[in-house]
């Protein structure tokens, strides 16, 4: 019983997005302010920013709109990450959409104050 | 001043294991969560680095001094680097990241060619002053 459990929790998560060993993207399209939610958790590194900047493009792709990033759980974020971020923010300002990240942890933002990409990117860092 | 050696393949899926380490070992030391992230961060930069760099690295060698001053002396450094991929752009970020977070970044050239870095973070102060 508490293996079926444990199963279907884990079936729900590969389903509701794209799951790695340290990083998990969910993904929902929100019709009412024309954007995208983004959950970002584990941590963005040269191992998986291939796999997030796919996911970014694909949603791009599919429909126009900001993006809203959900930085809650997200750990730690490196270079080959940022670098992910601002591909996509390129895109999405050919439509004159933005990226927004939420939530970001404060030893996180420190990196993107020290690139300057807090000047880029329009940020809200957790309390 | 105790050492530690620690030699990781140089693929990308290997990265959150220096992560992983160079964390344990700052706070061994008693940096703190800040100190700790900043290593973590330079360390994993300069893996970046040579990992994006060069086609032809088959290890990287990560070694660290531990003074008693508590400032960890981190050398990162390829094993094999005639074959780069040329320039990324997300090399200056790291550049730029790894000397915005430490107290001192020296590159290992040989030839005019980045083997590797010698990263020095200081954490807590300075026990001399305390």
């Amino acid at each position: 019983m508490f293996y079926g459990i444990m199963f279907l929790k884990y079936q729900e998560r590969i389903d509701k997005g794209v799951w790695h060993m340290n990083i998990n993207i969910q993904e929902k399209w929100n019709e009412r302010i024309n954007s995208w939610n983004v959950s970002l958790s584990g941590e963005i590194d040269i191992y998986n920013a291939p796999e997030l900047k796919s996911s970014l493009l694909k949603l791009i792709d599919e429909k126009n709109g900001n993006i809203i990033v959900d930085c809650t759980n997200l750990k730690y974020i490196d270079s080959t990450g940022l670098g992910v971020l601002i591909s996509a923010l390129r895109r999405v300002k050919d439509y004159n959409g933005e990226i927004i990240i939420n939530n970001l942890q404060p030893y996180i933002y420190k990196i993107f104050t020290i690139t300057g990409l807090d000047k880029v990117f329009t940020i809200k860092v957790q309390e | 001043m105790d050492e530690i050696n620690l030699k990781l393949p140089a693929r990308p899926e290997y990265m959150s294991v220096a992560r992983l380490a160079t964390a344990a070992i700052a706070n061994r030391i008693g940096f703190n969560i800040d100190e700790i992230e900043d290593l973590k961060v330079a360390v994993s930069e300069a893996g970046n680095f040579l990992i994006n760099r060069y086609e032809d690295i088959s290890y990287l060698t990560i070694d660290y001094k531990i003074s008693r001053n508590r400032s960890i002396l981190t050398s990162v450094k390829a094993s094999g680097t005639k074959v780069p991929k040329g320039e990324n752009k997300e090399d200056e970020l790291s550049l730029f990241i790894i000397e915005s977070v430490t107290d001192k970044v020296t590159k290992q050239t040989e030839e005019g060619i980045i083997k590797g870095f010698t990263i020095l973070k200081t954490g807590g102060g300075n026990l001399e002053h305390e």
